[in-house]
């Protein structure tokens, strides 16, 4: 994993945000069909970046994160505020909707994290012999 | 380590190391490698002579199950050359499985296909890997796991720690030059001995870009893991969340919701690169050290 874009996600710390009144948030991909793009949470749910937007008392008002970038694909967060300020400030893993979706950043971040720890066996798709035998010499891959 | 291997005609495709209490075996069948490891206290002799009857097993199934030997039963049986009752018994426990499958994952997986032949190679490898495991499990080789063309299966008694930890790979293939893992999981600790992955990495020459999204078509996803308790049902449900799409989470939450002592966990990886998984799936991650 290049380790730019490791560096990237790590700095982005990305921000839980608790909104009150009529706000609706919208998360989804840059591009793509991605399963989130459906799964847009309602009001009441919450999401922000580490840029969160002061409470200024400004009429309506549809904030765009900038694109946050993680190795599996970018982000972009709008915020359309229709009435209230932001809160309280949260950084945690609460998952989006009802539970059977997890919130993309935390699942994403897991697995970041998970990624430098040594492991005795790679799971991949089917590998042919002659795939196998190339492999062996990356120090990545553990196939045998 | 010790090249050694203890059979007057080894198979050209086997390779047995054993130092220091720690093994490795490896044997090229089904067109891919399956790869044993652990710690036997076991007399090399005799451990060398399990691990080849457990590589007899896997050969034993190709012979009978592979769709490119035209002899073999399977083959046979598709080309109308005989029947099912004519075939080794085999056959028909492997039919009846996947009848079994087939309704569990709601058609999703299926053995039988457009032609109206009778195909189980998505269940076969997975079938004979743990009859091969199981035939070591009871032979006093325990301390053990197996790496079956990428599908990964771990035995209860696995002492050291790393061997309990299972990278998954990128979505492309570990032959490429963008080799690399997409995460690390660590089943120390749950009831979970499997990790399959469904994908096309190793077939044609996709090319993971998150740069460039959209290079699939909707609805199907790039890569798709599952872990189960079983390695056959990590296997089958892989093939059936990989077949599924997107909406393979949600469908998958209801089945483990309506079935908790056969839950899977599932992590795929969408079309843009992004990921979904099933509820409990985050807490399989491997914890950074």
């Amino acid at each position: 994993m290049p380790r730019k874009v490791r560096n990237t996600v790590a700095q982005s710390a990305i921000v839980l945000a608790t909104l009150v009144g009529g706000v609706t948030l919208t998360q989804h991909f840059s591009a793509g069909t991605g399963a989130f793009a459906s799964a847009a949470p309602s009001s009441g749910t919450t999401a922000g970046s580490s840029t969160a937007p002061a409470p200024t008392g400004k009429p309506d008002k549809t904030v765009t994160s900038a694109n946050i970038s993680y190795p599996f694909g970018t982000v972009q967060l709008s915020v359309t505020r229709t009435a209230g300020k932001i809160a309280k400030i949260d950084i945690g893993s609460s998952t989006a909707t009802n539970g059977r979706y997890q919130a993309f950043p935390s699942l994403v971040q897991a697995a970041i994290s998970a990624q430098g720890t040594n492991f005795g066996n790679l799971s991949g798709a089917t590998y042919t012999t002659d795939a196998f035998k190339q492999a062996l010499s990356s120090a990545i891959t553990k196939l045998g | 380590m010790t090249e050694t291997s203890f059979s007057s005609e080894p198979r050209p495709g086997s390779r047995f190391s054993f130092r220091d209490g720690l093994f490795l075996y490896t044997e090229e069948c089904m067109g891919t490698v399956f790869a044993f490891k652990g710690f036997s206290s076991l007399e090399p002799a005799l451990l060398g002579h399990h691990l080849e009857r457990a590589g007899d097993i896997l050969h034993e199934a190709d012979r009978t199950f592979s769709t490119y030997k035209p002899e073999s039963p399977i083959s046979r049986l598709a080309a109308g050359q005989t029947t099912l009752a004519e075939c080794p018994p085999v056959v028909s426990e492997i039919w009846d499985s996947c009848e079994d499958w087939e309704k569990t994952t709601d058609g999703w997986f299926s053995a039988f296909t457009p032609q109206n032949t009778f195909d189980p190679s998505g269940l076969v490898k997975t079938w004979a890997a743990k009859a091969a495991f199981n035939y070591l499990l009871e032979n006093g080789v325990t301390n053990i796991t197996l790496n079956a063309g990428g599908d990964i299966l771990i035995g209860d008694e696995t002492s050291d720690e790393v061997s309990w930890r299972v990278a998954i790979h990128k979505p492309v293939s570990v032959a490429s030059e963008d080799a690399g893992l997409l995460t690390v999981l660590d089943l120390r600790g749950t009831d979970y001995r499997a990790v399959c992955t469904s994908g096309s990495a190793e077939r044609g020459s996709h090319i993971w870009d998150p740069k460039a999204p959209g290079k699939e078509a909707a609805g199907s996803l790039l890569q798709a893991t599952v872990v189960a308790r079983d390695l056959v049902a990590a296997d089958v449900w892989a093939t059936a969340v990989f077949a599924m799409g997107p909406r393979a989470i949600d469908e998958l939450s209801k089945y483990n919701s309506a079935n908790p002592d056969s839950a899977v966990e599932a992590l795929i990886v969408l079309p843009d690169g992004g990921l979904n998984a099933t509820e409990g799936f985050i807490g399989l991650f491997a914890k950074p050290e």
